[in-house]
């Protein structure tokens, strides 16, 4: 076993650890304080702290609105998304004609980032009459193919002589799936979860496109509009900032296990 | 027999939703695409045929296109910096010291926070009067005044790499840990008792056996260089005169902004070509079948 | 209740129960105090309650400044509003022969929350 110091290790890591939140600190100090703004040179530690930028944000901007429709949106993408790609998963797990020719169809779905498809999927979405609402931003990310790819990993692994046994015991199929494949598949639906969570709460593009009316704002176009109409000269610009990052933390600081293992999951072909 | 129809009926049946969101968003839109990109088309007139108008405008008049083109290749070019730190850092963080998963999140947060909001703190840190870059300049005394490192047409284009790579090194960092942690402390102690140094363990074992993971993490570089759209958009809109306008932005705004669809439908087959050529490369330097990465994002 | 306990043990139970309590309880707190009551009183430049002088109450946007409420201070110099819904407002004194104090400040953490002037408003001779 190598005798190594350990302090030089904790030394480097406590560095780049800084490096890496500083732009963090940065702008919760500023949120703060806002002297940054104001006062030149700026200084290390809040002088005069006060919560009260996070009043005018408050009130000067919808950001409980925002909140909401980032929140529904989510909510209908995470849903949505359990439900297709657990019964998409499940239908590839079985055999059937034409069962490699779907798979080659999804793999190479995967090959058109969703960049590739903005200008026709606004013109889709605009002919369906879903611009501006709630399903026309989270229809496009109902379903992805590397949960589905989870999904069908996980069924595979399972034992078929449980679902043979239960065949037997003359159990109808959705039974079979509701009551023996899903409880046992319980870390992929966590994957699921935070997948999709973390791309529609985050997804800035597609809201961009096709939202105009400023009520059915997310936080992030919320937040990016905020900063093109006022100028950035104002600490309730950062105090939002701070507030929107809050939820994104949180979850993750939760999930942080999941979450790991779903990224490295889905980044590995599942 | 009349079991398995019916469980055929049920597998189609669960692969309907899926397929028809697939059709409705991917594939159809990438038909669509490349043909709009050989009409003119305009919301008030009706389609006209175009041949390769389009195409020729943007290989032979449009200055930007090759501008762009350039900054993504930079973007990507980028890459290997990003990987080699994260390696670094995945190294540190896989020795058997206290609290190294803590060291680990604090690297990794920076990945999952929203891109608009990175891009909003990294363009005021870059700010010239208030940022902090300038302020640390400034205190040594290295510069006089501060430097618009936004604004300024040689810097932009670093400045955003700089927080493109402090965003994704969490993720590179996590998929080298992850391939660092599958390589058996065995091979180590045998080579440490056939007298290796520790560079030499580092340079024969981890790196041919980091390979894969390695090679996930260029392959995650390439993609976000194609679709770095958020960060862009809010640090600098692509400018200063489109110095760190990538691809994507400059579809976004020649199709949003200036309501060219047409010319944008081109634009966009050309980026789709250019990356799935990358793709396909990717994949037959890793030999098979080791490329397919989520493209969700 | 005892299948209850592992559910109620979770990370994300207690995260967003203790977020949950802590709004519910916020809203009351705000509720208890959102009246819009400000009480305060104006001291001369002798350090003594003025009597009769006139208290304004104003809110300032960009451009401009609105006055809300007037009040006069009575025999001990003390001064009350009420109703009002503002959460950042400017509060001035002023009384003939014995000065102003210029627009003073306040920023509160909701609309309309109660507010006791810790320092009385000193007027001060001179334009």
């Amino acid at each position: 076993m190598q005798h190594y110091l350990r302090w030089p290790v904790h030394l480097l890591l406590a560095v780049v650890s800084l490096l890496m939140l500083v732009p963090f600190l940065w702008v919760f100090k500023t949120s703060l304080t806002g002297e940054n703004i104001f006062v030149y040179p700026p200084a290390l530690l809040p002088r005069n702290p006060h919560l009260y930028y996070y009043v005018d944000v408050w009130y000067a901007i919808p950001f409980f609105r925002y909140l909401m429709n980032s929140v529904f949106v989510s909510a209908l993408v995470v849903a949505a998304n359990i439900v297709f790609n657990a019964m998409a998963g499940y239908a590839l797990s079985r055999e059937f004609l034409g069962k490699r020719a779907v798979i080659v169809l999804f793999l190479s779905c995967m090959m058109i980032p969703f960049q590739v498809t903005i200008i026709p999927a606004y013109l889709i979405t605009r002919g369906l009459g879903l611009l501006n609402s709630y399903l026309g931003m989270a229809l496009p990310l109902f379903s992805t193919i590397v949960c589905i790819f989870v999904f069908k990993a996980s069924f595979d692994a399972i034992p078929s002589s449980l679902i043979d046994a239960a065949r037997i015991d003359g159990a109808p199929d959705w039974k079979i799936i509701l009551r023996i494949l899903m409880p046992l598949s319980k870390s992929a639906i966590a994957t699921n979860v935070i997948l999709a969570f973390i791309w529609s709460w985050n997804n800035f593009l597609w809201p961009l496109i096709i939202i105009r009316d400023q009520e059915m704002q997310t936080l992030p176009l919320g937040l990016s509009r905020f900063l093109s109409v006022v100028e950035d000269t104002t600490g309730a610009l950062y105090a939002f900032c701070v507030m929107v990052l809050l939820p994104g933390l949180l979850v993750f600081l939760l999930a942080q296990r999941e979450f790991i293992a779903g990224l490295t999951r889905g980044a590995a072909k599942g | 027999m009349k079991h398995r129809t019916r469980e055929l009926f049920l597998i189609w049946f669960f692969l309907t939703p899926s397929l028809a969101i697939f059709l409705l968003y991917r594939i159809l839109p990438l038909f669509w695409n490349g043909l709009l990109s050989f009409q003119f088309w305009s919301p008030y007139k009706p389609a006209a045929f175009a041949g390769l108008y389009h195409y020729r405008e943007l290989l032979f008049y449009d200055d930007v296109f090759w501008q762009v083109f350039w900054n993504t290749v930079v973007l990507m070019a980028s890459a290997p910096l990003g990987i080699m730190l994260a390696l670094g850092i995945a190294v540190l963080v896989d020795m058997p010291i206290a609290g190294r998963n803590i060291y680990r999140t604090i690297v990794f947060m920076s990945y999952p926070v929203m891109s608009v909001a990175v891009g909003i703190i990294w363009q005021w840190l870059y700010n010239e009067k208030v940022g902090l870059f300038n302020y640390a300049l400034l205190s040594l005394g290295v510069i006089q005044r501060g430097i618009p490192f936004l604004h300024t047409p040689r810097l932009a284009l670093g400045c955003v790499i700089v927080a493109s790579i402090w965003q994704v090194i969490g993720f590179y960092m996590i998929i080298l840990l992850g391939g660092l942690q599958t390589i058996p402390p065995s091979l180590y102690e045998s080579a440490a008792i056939d007298g290796a140094s520790a560079w030499m363990r580092f340079r024969r074992i981890t790196l041919p056996l980091l390979r894969p993971a390695i090679f996930l993490c260029f392959v995650i570089g390439i993609i976000n260089s194609f679709t770095s759209f958020d960060l862009i958009y809010v640090m600098t809109q692509g400018g200063p005169a489109h110095a760190t306008d990538l691809l994507i932005t400059y579809i976004y705004s020649v199709a949003f902004k200036l309501s060219k669809l047409d010319y944008a439908a081109a634009l966009t087959v050309v980026n789709f070509l250019f990356f799935l050529g990358l793709a396909l490369l990717a994949n037959r330097l890793a030999g098979g079948e080791a490329g397919a990465v989520d493209t969700g994002k | 209740m005892r299948t209850l306990c592992p559910f109620l043990l979770n990370r994300y139970v207690i995260t967003f129960g203790s977020i949950a309590v802590l709004v519910a309880a916020w809203n009351v707190y705000v509720a208890m105090n959102n009246d819009g009551v400000i009480t305060g009183r104006v001291v001369g430049p002798d350090g003594r309650p003025v009597a009769g002088a006139t208290v304004l109450l104003s809110e300032r946007s960009l451009l401009v400044s609105t006055v809300r409420a007037r009040a006069l201070t009575d025999a001990e110099g003390a001064f009350r509003f009420s109703g009002h819904r503002l959460y950042h407002l400017y509060l001035e004194a002023e009384k003939e022969g014995m000065g102003r104090q210029a627009p003073t400040e306040f920023r509160l953490y909701f609309k309309g929350q109660n507010l006791v002037l810790r320092e009385p408003l000193h007027l001060t001779p001179g334009k």
